[in-house]
């Protein structure tokens, strides 16, 4: 069935296309690709192996056509075979093929979308799809979506489906519904007052046939979540809270305690000044439309991070990894712009932000003296709502200050000081916690008009796990091209074999919608992690390609 | 019109509302059996020629293929049913399974041991307490109290062998599970598998069978017949609290080091009961 419905999208999109190519009568066809390639080359010293195949190569290209209320597209993906370190156990990333295809279309305040689509529901604490190449990770649905605006300010949208794994589709049937009432449009007398308010509601239930040969397991499992969203003037405040019924899985031990997470994030902003604080409450939400499935597979939620994503190269070396079994966080972070024209200001101004976050677990305790807190089969633990336990999981204290200088040269400078603890948020056991401490200097000198030169110092100091890192990088821009040269350096190594440098070169070239970048270096093991979801990276050594392309 | 599209929502809601499965205790099917990772250690007391031993031998083989590595049996030889018939290796009957621990446990030959006046098969589960003495037929019942208890202690067993100066060493692990304030003892053994020796059994025409596969034999005590105390006081130890231990052992000619295997346990020695137990396998 599954080939047949693959088959006829297939055949859909391909006529659309040659439609458009015969007549192209005003429909409008967009589309993307990327590939990126990698040669490997073994290097025992960091741990870098070769592969069989020696170069891997991961492929997409996206294709859409529009018309009217009318859309369709499909994406066409390549493993071959799949780059190490992205999901791929026992190989089953590897393939080429046309995973995701789609059409849409509306019809006055009907939108109706069949095939694959993505999907999020609030802040995505119940239900949230989502594809991020970087990670490896897509999570779409194949079904139906139905979006429809009962009247103005007030919409509702259903979904049915399963979830993309890999080359096939979760076991788990998946059926949401969600609300939202955005008043200042409903109400036309409040269309223009400067207190916005909208509410919204959604509920997601996930089918899987019960076959376990010990548990009674649940075959229907619900989450259902409310959040409301207040701005006025400068304030923005965004909340939403998410229960969900038992929901016994690998991740969770099987235990048949509910689940709720609150989340709340508060802003304000006004000319030069931004403050953004929040905090995040997550006790058993892990929920996956197979609960057998682990890692970054089939989740159907995502708990969103509290943590900030680094994009400094040191400082990522720790990346947060959300636990759905129990954290709570909290975050701070300040931006001010010093005016221009002051002594610290200087012509251009001086931004300068503060950032805080901090994660630690929730308080668990048992819920009889002789069972231990998660053991399978039982209600799990006993926990209070909002109750924060002792244990630090995650601390990120930073300041970073850019200036600019005169019309050449520019300057971003920061300190960070991280706790990481290594156990909790990589999954093993024995490891010291690490205390570092980061300070960057991002220099960048505009030599002539789309001639710059760009520098980065990074130094990485702590006595944990590889110890003290330093990082020297210089990129030069010239039109349509960059050359960079890095050197990622384990100085500081308590094993002086391994002190490695990581020296990497590359160079690339960007004409319009194109971008080609050729690198040749050593990246070392560690962990990837966008918005709290993480994937292992692997040491690598070799030859690295990396095409784009948009039209 | 409205007041349609509110019907629509509000059934579409209720339908998914539904959609729900509301669990209540019991969690388990009706005759599963939950392992929660506590190991039972069965001792039986047994003997070469003893001829209604193979009974408790395969009361304890039927408990392995059930439940696994939940179960870790002590083949104790002991009493004159484990005394040689002769010295002669071309003769049956030969070969010597006894120890100092099996003969501190079990008697000599017409001597008594620890239990006293003995009646072969017999054994125990989980205890070392001569009150709990019993035939083979009560140890799966015996077995059953234990099978879904939270283990107070986990262990963890690294083993390892010096060819050079023939010995078995190993270091062992005893973590609190369960917060609890006992007066804990740990006893190490060594035992072999797959070990092919005479055997007598009444049910057979011939009752004497020549390669009878002896599993579990223990060999040597590490630390004695009841181990020692590795916690004197009745003091309170928390979950994740640690308690370390090391031995080693010469190995004796005959032992095949490859089937060995170096069994651990840890027991209350106020009550007697043997609370958790773990096994490192040499082949592994």
């Amino acid at each position: 069935m599954k080939k047949v419905i693959s088959l006829l999208l297939s055949l859909i999109s391909l006529g659309i296309f040659s439609l458009y190519a015969q007549e192209n009568n005003g429909g409008q066809v967009t589309g993307n690709f990327q590939s990126e390639a990698q040669y490997y080359i073994e290097d025992s010293q960091i741990g870098a192996v070769a592969v069989d195949e020696n170069v891997l190569v991961n492929s997409w290209a996206n294709f859409a056509y529009t018309q009217g209320n009318f859309s369709a597209g499909f994406r066409y993906e390549g493993y071959m075979n799949s780059l190490l370190g992205y999901p791929n156990m026992g190989g089953i990333n590897n393939g080429i093929g046309i995973p995701i295809k789609w059409a849409m279309f509306s019809n006055d305040n009907l939108e109706i979308t069949v095939g694959n689509y993505y999907e999020q529901f609030g802040n995505g604490l119940i239900f949230r799809t989502y594809d991020e190449k970087m990670l490896g990770v897509d999570n779409a649905m194949m079904g139906f979506r139905v979006k429809y605006t009962i009247m103005s300010g007030v919409y509702l949208k259903g979904v049915i489906g399963k979830q993309r794994y890999y080359w096939d589709y979760g076991p788990g049937l998946i059926r949401g519904i969600d609300g939202e009432i955005q008043f200042n449009d409903m109400i036309k007398a409040f269309a223009e007052s400067d207190l916005r308010v909208s509410a919204g509601g959604s509920f997601v239930s996930k089918y899987q046939k019960e076959e376990h040969p010990i548990y009674i397991l649940p075959n229907n499992v619900g989450a259902g979540a409310g959040r409301l969203n207040i701005i006025y003037k400068g304030f923005n405040v965004n909340s939403e809270y998410a229960y969900k019924i038992n929901d016994p899985s690998a991740e969770n031990n099987y235990i048949y305690k509910p689940g709720q997470a609150l989340l709340i994030n508060a802003t304000y902003s006004q000319k030069g000044l931004g403050v953004v604080i929040g905090t995040k409450w997550v006790d058993n939400m892990s929920f996956r439309s197979d609960r057998n499935a682990n890692l970054t597979d089939l989740s159907i939620n995502l708990m969103p991070e509290i943590s900030r994503n680094h994009i400094y190269t040191l400082p990522a070396f720790y990346p947060y990894a959300s636990q759905p079994n129990g954290e709570w966080g909290a975050k701070a972070e300040v931006f001010y712009k010093i005016p221009k024209k002051t002594l610290l200001g200087g012509k251009y101004g001086t931004t300068i932000s503060l950032y805080y976050s901090r994660v630690q677990e929730i308080e668990k305790t048992r819920i009889a003296d002789s069972i231990p807190i998660s053991s399978k089969g039982t209600l799990g633990y006993n926990t209070d709502f909002f109750s924060i336990g002792d244990e630090l999981y995650y601390q990120d204290i930073n300041v970073e200050i850019s200036k600019k200088w005169n019309k050449k040269l520019y300057t971003n400078i920061s300190y960070m000081n991280l706790f990481y603890n290594y156990d909790v948020l990589m999954g093993v056991k024995g490891h010291e916690n690490v205390y570092a401490n980061i300070a960057i200097a991002d220099l960048t000198y505009k030599i002539s008009s789309g001639v710059a030169i760009k520098t980065e110092f990074q130094g990485m100091f702590t006595k944990q796990d590889k110890g003290n890192w330093g990082l020297g990088l210089i990129e030069l821009t010239i039109p349509k091209w960059f050359f960079t040269v890095f050197d990622n350096w384990n100085y500081g190594n308590p094993d002086a074999d391994d002190r490695v440098h990581y020296l990497n070169v590359g160079f690339g070239f960007v004409n319009g919608g194109n971008r080609i970048q050729l690198t040749y270096g050593k990246q070392r093991e560690g962990v990837m992690c966008i918005g709290g979801v993480c994937r292992n990276v692997p040491a690598s050594n070799g030859l690295a390609l990396s095409i784009s392309s948009t039209f | 019109m409205k007041t349609k599209h509110i019907i629509i929502a509000s059934l579409i809601l209720v339908g998914f509302l539904s959609s729900c499965d509301k669990l209540e205790e019991p969690f388990v099917k009706d005759n599963a059996f939950i392992w929660n990772g506590r190991k039972s250690i069965i001792f039986d007391i047994t003997g070469q020629k003893c001829g209604n031993c193979p009974r408790a031998h395969e009361t304890i083989n039927s408990l392995v293929d059930k439940y696994g590595e939940v179960v870790i049996p002590i083949a104790i030889h002991a009493t004159w049913y484990a005394k040689p018939a002769t010295s002669d290796t071309a003769l049956p009957y030969h070969y010597d399974f006894r120890t100092d621990i099996g003969d501190y446990l079990g008697g000599r030959d017409f001597s008594t041991g620890f239990y006293g006046e003995l009646y072969l098969p017999t054994g125990m589960v989980n205890s070392y307490a001569p009150e709990k003495l019993s035939t083979h037929d009560k140890w799966t019942l015996a077995l059953s109290e234990f099978l879904e208890n939270y283990p107070e202690f986990l262990i963890k067993i690294e083993g390892s062998h010096s060819e050079n100066d023939s010995t078995i060493s190993c270091d062992v692990e005893v973590t609190t599970n369960i917060i609890n304030s006992r007066q804990l003892g740990l006893t190490v053994y060594v035992l072999e598998d797959h070990i092919l020796q005479w055997q007598t059994d009444y049910t057979l025409d011939n009752q004497d069978i020549e390669n009878y596969e002896h599993n579990h034999v223990l060999r040597a005590g590490m630390n004695g017949p009841f181990g020692e105390e590795i916690k004197t006081n009745t003091n309170q130890t928390n979950v994740g609290d640690v308690l370390e231990k090391s031995y080693s052992i010469s190995t004796k000619a005959d032992w095949v080091i490859e089937n060995c295997l170096i069994v651990a346990f840890v027991h209350d020695l106020d009550t007697k009961e043997i609370l958790q137990g773990e096994v490192f396998h040499f082949s592994e």
